[in-house]
């Protein structure tokens, strides 16, 4: 079994104002590198220790995970980098406003908008589940933690349970999401936004 | 008629819509979509994400069961039994297509099948959500649904047989050709349907719940009695078609012998009527007064002696 946190990247100038970022490689800002080592202090408070550090290759995740691990280890072991936790390539909607995205979502309209390298849906969990099956390939019995973004939690949660989560489910910036892996295929999600209880009543924006 | 299924708080939630326009889906919702034209397909195949060739292939009659898996989608069209003619009792199969991604599950039906009937009545709660178990839920209300449809056959052969015991009609022998069609179908789509579950349960997506492993052992189990099932009542008609074959062919015999003792009986007349029918002088009788009478009573003597004996000959051989 994987002992898997997914963290989504701390805050971006395009988070602030809501744009949606994709592929579009931003750097964190002044408060997404300050909550950051918040979030690296509390893991340390709490005594979490991982086997494994992955990153997603774009620079607000990498970021992120170089400012958690540099309080929890002083091990100078690399960083893995790992395509398959990229963010989803939002094609025609990167740079523009994220509700133009959610609308498009909501009515139903993405497949018009796949030519323009817009990630379909069952593309982006087939991907997502891909990756983790190669990871309990190599890393069984690992504490794993994954620095990525929103829309690979969101692929995760609905691959595990797509009754109760879709891809408006609300995954805020450094929540750290706690899923168990048993075997390929077999996941488990055991607590959304771990030491965040003030997400809680908002599961689906 | 498009129908919506959703898990709410642990009851099953049904909207049932006309016009696919109209339709709102919800990410784990089920659509069961009946006899649709390929304009609602290709609508659907808009709103689900899943690709319109997959949905497109329910428009095949001839579509034979079979898995196709491609990037998280999932296509399993399963041959599925439907009585045909309600007069005469025909049954025939035609494919149910079952196709999934991640967020949808969609099945779509062309007749009047009695799965969906079968599958609510039997199961207690169905999660429309949960991919792997909606899946083998079906195949298993599949493999029930043919049981029943071969033990309606089989009480309906036993009336057949019994009726064939008593009369020789023809109409009893298209009756059987009739029903040994129905299971030539049912025994191909139950062959194709196996192999659909064989290869589902090696898939890795379907050996990952341990919670299904009993209802996949007990589809397995419920398939192979019904392939078992149909084999025997293939076997046991083909078996009364030989025999029914036969009895006719006996039958055409004693018609046949009859006829010919009869043809004997009255060729002995003939025989003597023929040589006295000679134009020659010195004929015996020529000149007689009752010359006529005499040949007239002679050849019937002989000829119910010739019957008598042909008739104390076969019944010999019958004793025999």
């Amino acid at each position: 079994m994987i002992e898997l946190y997914l963290i989504r990247h701390g805050e971006t100038e395009w988070n602030k104002e809501s744009i949606c970022q994709g592929r579009t490689d931003y750097p964190l800002n002044l408060k997404g590198k300050e909550e950051a080592s918040e979030v690296a202090k509390e893991l340390k408070a709490k005594n979490y220790k991982f086997d494994l550090y992955i990153s997603s290759p774009l620079k607000r995740a990498f970021e992120t995970i170089e400012i958690i691990k540099n309080e929890l280890t002083n091990n100078k072991n690399d960083i893995l980098i790992d395509n398959s936790f990229i963010e989803r390539n939002f094609g025609y909607f990167e740079g523009k406003k994220n509700k133009l995205f959610t609308d498009a979502y909501k009515n139903k309209k993405l497949v018009e908008y796949y030519k323009s390298g817009l990630e379909s849906e069952t593309v982006l969990i087939s991907r997502v589940v891909k990756g983790i099956n190669e990871l309990i390939k190599t890393y069984d019995n690992k504490k794993v933690l994954i620095v990525t973004h929103s829309n690979i939690i969101r692929a995760l949660l609905v691959f595990i349970n797509a009754n109760e989560y879709n891809f408006l489910t609300k995954i805020p910036n450094l929540s750290i999401s706690y899923f168990a892996v048993y075997k390929e295929n077999d996941f488990k999600l055991n607590k959304l936004y771990l030491f965040n209880n003030k997400y809680e009543d908002k599961t689906i924006s | 008629m498009i129908t919506i299924y959703k898990e709410i708080n642990k009851t099953l939630d049904k909207k049932v819509y006309e016009n696919i326009d109209e339709v709102k889906l919800e990410v784990g919702s089920w659509i069961h979509v009946k006899d649709p034209t390929q304009e609602v397909l290709e609508k659907l195949s808009i709103l689900t994400d899943i690709p319109s060739d997959l949905l497109l292939c329910a428009l095949d009659e001839e579509e034979s069961a079979r898995i196709d898996v491609d990037d998280g989608n999932t296509l399993i069209v399963l041959d599925t039994p439907y009585l045909s003619d309600k007069e005469k009792g025909l049954y025939s199969s035609a494919p149910f297509i079952i196709a999934y991604n991640y967020e949808y599950y969609v099945t779509i039906e062309r007749h009047n099948f009695e799965l969906m009937d079968e599958l609510f009545k039997r199961v207690k709660l169905i999660e429309p959500h949960k991919h792997v178990r909606l899946t083998l839920n079906i195949v298993y209300r599949l493999a029930t649904l043919f049981i029943t449809y071969l033990k309606r056959i089989n009480n309906y052969t036993d009336e057949l047989e019994k009726k064939i015991r008593n009369s020789t009609k023809n109409k009893e022998v298209l009756d059987l050709m009739d029903i040994n069609k129905s299971l030539i179908y049912f025994s191909t789509a139950l062959n194709g349907d196996k192999g659909v579950l064989a290869k589902l349960l090696k898939s890795q997506t379907y050996s990952r719940f341990e919670s299904d492993y009993d209802l996949m052992e007990d589809t397995q189990v419920e398939i192979n009695q019904a392939v078992e099932m149909c084999n025997i009542l293939r076997d046991v008609l083909t078996g009364m078609m030989d025999a029914f074959a036969s009895i006719i062919n006996n039958n055409m015999n004693v018609i046949m012998k009859s006829l010919t003792v009869i043809t004997i009986v009255i060729s002995i007349p003939n025989i003597i009527a023929s040589l006295f029918g000679m134009n020659l002088d010195d004929l015996p009788l020529a000149h007689s007064d009752h010359g006529f009478y005499i040949i007239l009573v002679v050849s019937i003597i002989l000829s119910i002696i010739g019957a008598i004996a042909l008739i104390l000959l076969s019944n010999r051989n019958k004793t025999k």
